[in-house]
């Protein structure tokens, strides 16, 4: 079998929302971000770690999305191409609630197909049922909204 | 953001990306211009040798403009060479 690398290289997709707005957003976090992410969304009780469920659509958004196609009222594009999380976030706070949602979900339905087009894949180099991902997805786990 | 306009930039705070991994810190650095082409020197204080392997690699500046604000200025880099803490590297025109 061809060794292959595990190393994740900064591959982009380009995602397609409403009134024909586009988002950029990373193909797959590495460990880092993955743990930097999941660090974000917990939150340390008297009785363990739990998810905070208002952290996880906006954690999962920062972590992923690189730049978009959205506009200002005079209609020059919002900065957010290399910009640090916490000037992405006041980005993302200054659009209409909807849009933040529909752009959470975008980013959430990728990561999910990112998922499954990986696991198969490795059933597909394997020949064997692919394992399950040691961290479990975030996609729906917080059912209701999350942030 | 467009870049500098003058030959020369110094400064303090700076970093080298491979897309959006940060491939160096650095802590002080110098770019010139000689003609069309300019120059880094800068010491690293911190390197992750894998992206800093990989190419494209960019020079990023960490600035201030006038009214205080923090903006970043980019350079592509062309060729690069570490040696003890020191880069030097050619770049490319810094990007718009």
């Amino acid at each position: 079998m061809t060794p292959q690398s595990r190393v994740v290289t900064p591959d982009t997709k380009t995602l397609q929302i409403s009134n024909g707005d586009t988002l950029l957003v990373k193909k797959r976090l590495n460990t880092g971000e993955a743990r930097q992410l999941y660090d974000r969304i917990y939150r340390v009780t008297p009785t363990g770690r739990v998810v905070d469920s208002l952290e996880v659509g906006m954690q999962t958004v920062l972590a992923y999305l690189l730049d978009w196609s959205l506009i200002y009222p005079d209609g020059n594009k919002i900065p957010i191409a290399g910009a640090n999380d916490d000037e992405k976030m006041a980005a993302l706070n200054s659009i209409d609630y909807d849009s933040f949602i529909e752009i959470r979900d975008a980013i959430q339905a990728h990561e999910k197909a990112m998922t499954e087009e990986r696991a198969a894949l490795k059933k597909t180099q394997s020949g064997e049922s692919a394992s399950s991902p040691t961290l479990p997805s975030l996609v729906g786990a917080t059912g209701g909204m999350n942030g | 953001m467009p870049g500098p306009l003058r030959g020369s930039v110094r400064g303090v705070v700076g970093r080298i990306d491979w897309a959006w991994y940060v491939a160096a810190a650095i802590n002080g650095y110098l770019v010139t211009r000689d003609g069309p082409r300019w120059n880094l020197r800068a010491t690293v204080v911190k390197v992750d040798k894998y992206n800093m392997s990989q190419k494209p690699l960019k020079f990023v500046a960490e600035v201030r403009d006038r009214r205080g604000t923090k903006v970043e200025w980019r350079w592509p880099i062309r060729d690069l060479e570490v040696h003890e803490g020191t880069v030097t590297a050619v770049l490319g025109p810094p990007e718009e």
